[in-house]
């Protein structure tokens, strides 16, 4: 199971971005300036943006799944409860008690961005794709909400590729990459 | 200069626009004048900002209901028509806007009392409209990671979505117009840019105007 990016150009607006490389098995941690492009790469791996040139093959792994940098982007149940079947996954996953969801008939939108962005990390994590990428997903959470989410990396299977500033959270055994002079460097 | 350094001057395009307007909702025969206009000058600025899956769809509705309405009432049916040609004019018009434009415009206007508010005003509103439809966009993506196709049953979930980021962004830059210490006008240099482009929209307005008018 790898991501294989074949010499892939992305440009948006002002900016280009080069990336020639292999994501094998395991947590991958990108970090990089403001607009630099993390977004746009997390983007293109996921499917849902086209590469100015190059390819990106996803070898021997079923399709990505992309936790949005904003969580209201991707709510679509009126309640939590159907939010989370929307998702295709179980409301008894432990996933949402580790990342403290309850299950009332809340509207989504009546949480605050915090209770909001750990109902979908809960979501995605409970889906458990074989590639999962999350954009900034430290973003909004709480100090013991961000432990969980390291932890939950940590113990995953499959590709975890993450877009982030805030690299002290990242899991010990992450591989560090960062986005730098219109390149995606190893660290 | 605004961006891009494309010369243009909205104060032309907008005269341009209005006459345009007038034309095409006066007679059927100015309509399909102003339809050739936006042909030659207007569509291809229109498709370089907007995508013709919107473009198309949504002047064919908006002409083609007051249409129907208007022959099932016994009115005019080509009313349709002119409403379609008004349609693709605002288009045009959305597409060729620079960032700052309006507030140059308006400040020219209505001096930097009155003109600074409102073309404050008019150049969030335009910012908040991108804004939207690249939310929308991301959310149709959002639909495609969860496996859905675009329905009714999202259409709440999603308009309150687009509701609430709006509104948290309007917060935003209200509070740091604040803490800016705005309270109401304020100074601003209008510039314009006057194309030779905007010449020959104008020129070849106000000949459509002249012939089929007057």
């Amino acid at each position: 199971m790898r991501i294989v990016l074949d010499d892939v150009h992305l440009h948006a607006g002002t900016f280009s971005l080069a990336a020639g490389t292999i994501f094998e098995e395991g947590v991958h941690m990108i970090s990089g300036r403001v607009g630099s492009g993390k977004s746009t790469l997390g983007s293109a791996l996921a499917g849902l943006s086209r590469v100015g040139s190059g390819k990106i093959v996803l070898e021997e792994c079923s399709s990505p799944v992309l936790l949005m940098q904003f969580p209201e982007y991707q709510v679509t149940g009126s309640t939590i409860s159907r939010e989370i079947s929307s998702w295709g996954v179980s409301r008894g996953d432990p996933i949402f008690s580790r990342f403290d969801v309850e299950m009332p008939d809340r509207d989504p939108f009546t949480l605050s961005r915090g209770e909001l962005k750990r109902l979908m990390l809960a979501c995605v994590f409970a889906k458990d794709p074989d590639v999962l990428v999350l954009d900034e997903p430290y973003a909004s959470l709480d100090p013991s909400a961000k432990e969980v989410l390291t932890c939950s990396i940590e113990s995953r299977r499959g590709i975890t590729i993450v877009f982030s500033h805030e690299t002290e959270y990242a899991p010990n055994h992450a591989e560090r990459w960062k986005i730098h002079a219109g390149g995606l460097h190893r660290e | 200069m605004p961006e891009g350094c494309i010369v243009s001057d909205i104060r032309l395009r907008l005269l341009t626009l209005v006459l345009l307007s007038v034309l095409s909702f006066v007679s059927l025969f100015g309509a399909a004048a102003v339809f050739c206009w936006w042909l030659v000058f207007g569509a291809k600025t229109t498709f370089a900002k907007n995508s013709w899956k919107v473009v198309v769809p949504v002047s064919i509705v908006v002409g083609l209901f007051p249409s129907l309405v208007l022959y099932f009432t016994g009115g005019d049916f080509f009313y349709g028509a002119k409403i379609l040609v008004l349609v693709l004019l605002a288009f045009w018009f959305s597409a060729s806007l620079l960032a700052g434009e309006l507030m140059s415009f308006f400040v020219w206007v209505f001096g930097q009392g009155i003109g600074f508010d409102s073309g404050m005003a008019a150049e969030f509103s335009v910012q908040a409209l991108y804004e939207i439809r690249d939310d929308f966009s991301r959310m149709r993506s959002a639909l495609r990671i969860k496996g859905q196709k675009f329905s009714l049953f999202a259409v709440p979930s999603l308009a309150a979505g687009l509701l609430i980021l709006s509104l948290r962004r309007a917060g935003v830059q209200s509070s740091l117009l604040a803490r800016r210490g705005y309270c109401s006008g304020g100074t601003y240099v209008s510039v314009f840019s006057l194309g030779v482009t905007d010449f020959l929209m104008l020129g070849s307005a106000v000949f459509l105007y002249g012939v089929l008018l007057v």
